[in-house]
């Protein structure tokens, strides 16, 4: 499922692998989970890992603002890719 | 190129900017306003000031986001002779309130939202309190013996009767810079005219600078790297573009400020300029005004280097300027084509005009070879002369002689200069500069917490805060998010732990110390899977 995948990744990214620390309301920017250098880091592991291509001005604070904000937003992209 | 003699003091360039570039742009955008318009501005918050009786030497706090007001209260706190001390806008209100109790300052220049997360406990120091947001809404409560007044923004017009500008001195305090303290309490490097003008003077003929260049302030105004933006341009009547605190990481709004305002100059960390490089918005239309690229804060990866150099425009010059706040700028070096080539980060170069840079061993000896390592020692008037109210042991005697001993550990090879690490404590997150220190005097303060012990992991993509601590006997042991939220409220985001792991017991040395070096490896076995936090063991730090 996207959703449990996206998690994944993110808590690879942010929080040393550990999925029970990251929530899907868990605000990453605000609690240094994701800092503006691993931002572009988590970009291209989605770009990579979830069919998707994340045009640079979706890159925003708040599209990266929490798991549930990058899954919005990663679903968003697939439904416009594909109509 | 020699040039006409230097004026002493930055605040005397802007004088003389408003007399000779009076209608050019000092700032571009929604900053917008004319040297000579932004100077009557200044002189009648200076006026301001001087009637709530500021005095030569006193100090001025302010605690704002960054915009042009907080450069006009910058300038009039020059203008009526004492020192600015400016506060990161973002931070939070309990390292804001240590900051201004430690700086003692005659008058708080804020907005009523951050005056009243201070109203409990300001210092007795303070008799006027300038509130940025306008006569409208509630006013906020104030302690007896604290005036409160909105300041007007709009500038006077030409004719206004303004008083006479203060005359400082070389040796005069310009501003205190704080930066993270090892014991959690910040420290205010004091920065006088004099040394302000050591780098400016130096800056502004090294990079040419002249009144057509338009410069990007993209630092905070308490981070050193501001002083460039603003006082070089003022020396040369040069206009600056104000980037503000939610742009500073925004490439897309970045990019377009570039090529919108016509940007020349860029000055700033390394690590913002590798997403600039790495996200693919410095096209060759975004980067064509580009005459210099300075950068300073932090060695930049040569991979990134690379890309950045192949994305500017051939005639750009690159520069990597080095200093602590203590020094600000004291080496620089202009990247040659050939460094470019190595697979290590490019020199710290050489010292400006008539500093000297010393390396010195373990026992304070002279190290004389080529590529043996030892602590960066700098004496000239670039360096502080201390800092304010608080007495440094590894440095107190150093300052009063016109020394600072760095904690950075550098080499020598062909007459340059080369940055090997640290010898403490403090590291450098995205150019922010952090006492691990800091970090662990704040979690020790959660209730739950019995030990904490903090590190920096080096990464592939930069440096890793990682915090280990143990638990009360009795009490719940609070998880990572808590813990985060926690540092929160004590620390600035920058300086909030990547990731937060509990520990039955901390590692300790045959000292009952903790033992850093076995947390480190502690560290390499709870940071699982392949994230990007993992450690990466082939970088040298």
């Amino acid at each position: 499922m996207l959703a449990n995948k996206i998690q994944r990744l993110v808590a690879e990214t942010c929080a040393g692998g550990d999925v029970d620390q990251i929530e899907l309301d868990t605000p990453l920017l605000e609690l240094n989970f994701l800092d503006s250098s691993a931002l572009f880091d988590l970009v291209d592991l989605l770009n990579r890992e979830a069919d998707v291509v994340i045009p640079l001005r979706e890159v925003t604070p708040n599209n990266f603002g929490s798991v549930q904000a990058i899954i919005d937003l990663v679903e968003r992209l697939q439904s416009t890719l594909q109509a | 190129m020699k040039s006409e003699p230097k004026p002493t003091t930055v605040i005397d360039s802007l004088r003389a900017s408003a007399l000779v570039h009076g209608d050019r742009a000092a700032f571009v955008g929604r900053d917008a306003i004319a040297y000579g318009a932004f100077y009557r501005r200044v002189r009648h918050w200076a006026q301001r000031f001087v009637r709530a009786g500021l005095a030569r030497g006193e100090r001025v706090a302010i605690w704002a986001p960054k915009s042009d007001l907080f450069v006009t209260a910058i300038y009039a706190t020059m203008e009526a002779g004492a020192a600015y001390v400016p506060l990161d806008g973002a931070q939070p209100a309990e390292r804001a309130r240590k900051i201004v109790a430690s700086a003692e300052p005659a008058i708080l220049v804020t907005d009523r939202e951050r005056f009243s997360a201070l109203a409990d406990e300001l210092p007795a120091s303070l008799r006027l309190a300038l509130l940025l947001d306008g006569e409208d809404g509630a006013w906020p409560l104030a302690p007896a013996g604290v005036e409160t007044d909105a300041i007007v923004t709009e500038a006077p017009d030409a004719g206004a009767d303004l008083p006479e500008p203060a005359m400082v001195g070389p040796d005069d305090i310009a501003a205190i810079l704080f930066t993270s303290g090892s014991t959690g309490m910040p420290k205010g490097v004091q920065i006088s005219y004099k040394n302000l003008n050591r780098f400016i003077g130096w800056a502004v003929e090294e990079f040419e600078l002249t009144a057509n260049d338009v410069l990007t302030n993209h630092a905070g105004f308490h981070f050193d790297l501001s002083t460039f933006d603003l006082f070089a341009a003022a020396t040369v009547g040069a206009a600056v573009w104000i980037v503000r605190e939610n742009e500073q990481r925004d490439i897309c709004t970045l990019a377009d400020g570039l090529s919108q305002h016509g940007v020349t100059t860029l000055y700033c960390v390394p690590s913002l300029l590798t997403m600039l490089a790495g996200s693919g918005a410095l096209t060759p239309e975004v980067s064509a005004s580009l005459k210099r690229v300075l950068f300073a804060g932090e060695a930049f990866p040569i991979k990134h280097l690379r890309t950045l150099a192949k994305q500017l425009p051939p005639k750009c010059a690159l520069y990597n300027l080095y200093g602590p706040t203590e020094t600000n700028v004291c080496t620089f070096h202009k990247v040659r084509p050939g460094d470019l080539e190595q697979e290590r980060p490019v020199p710290i170069g050489m010292p400006l005009p008539e500093q000297i840079a010393m390396v010195i061993d373990g026992e304070g000896r002279p190290v004389e070879t080529d590529g043996e390592i030892g602590e960066l020692i700098v004496a000239g008037d670039c360096v502080t002369a201390g800092y304010f109210n608080r007495i440094d042991p590894s440095n107190h005697d150093n300052h009063r002689t016109g020394r600072h001993a760095t904690g950075d550990l550098v080499t020598r090879k062909d007459g340059l200069l080369y940055y090997c690490g640290r010898k403490d404590r403090m590291l450098k997150v995205n150019g922010n500069r952090v006492e691990l220190g800091e970090i662990e005097a704040a979690l020790s303060r959660h209730p739950a917490i019995l030990e904490a012990a903090a590190i920096g992991i080096v990464t592939e993509t930069g440096q890793t805060l990682a915090a280990f601590y143990s638990v009360r006997p009795g009490d719940a042991q609070p998880g990572a998010i808590e813990i985060k939220r926690h540092c929160c409220a004590w620390l600035p985001r920058y300086m909030i732990p990547h990731l937060a792991r509990p520990l039955d017991a901390l590692p300790k040395n045959a000292n009952g110390k903790i033992d850093y070096f076995a947390l480190r490896r502690v560290a390499e076995h709870a940071i699982a899977g392949p994230g990007l936090h993992r450690p990466a063991p082939a970088m040298v730090n």
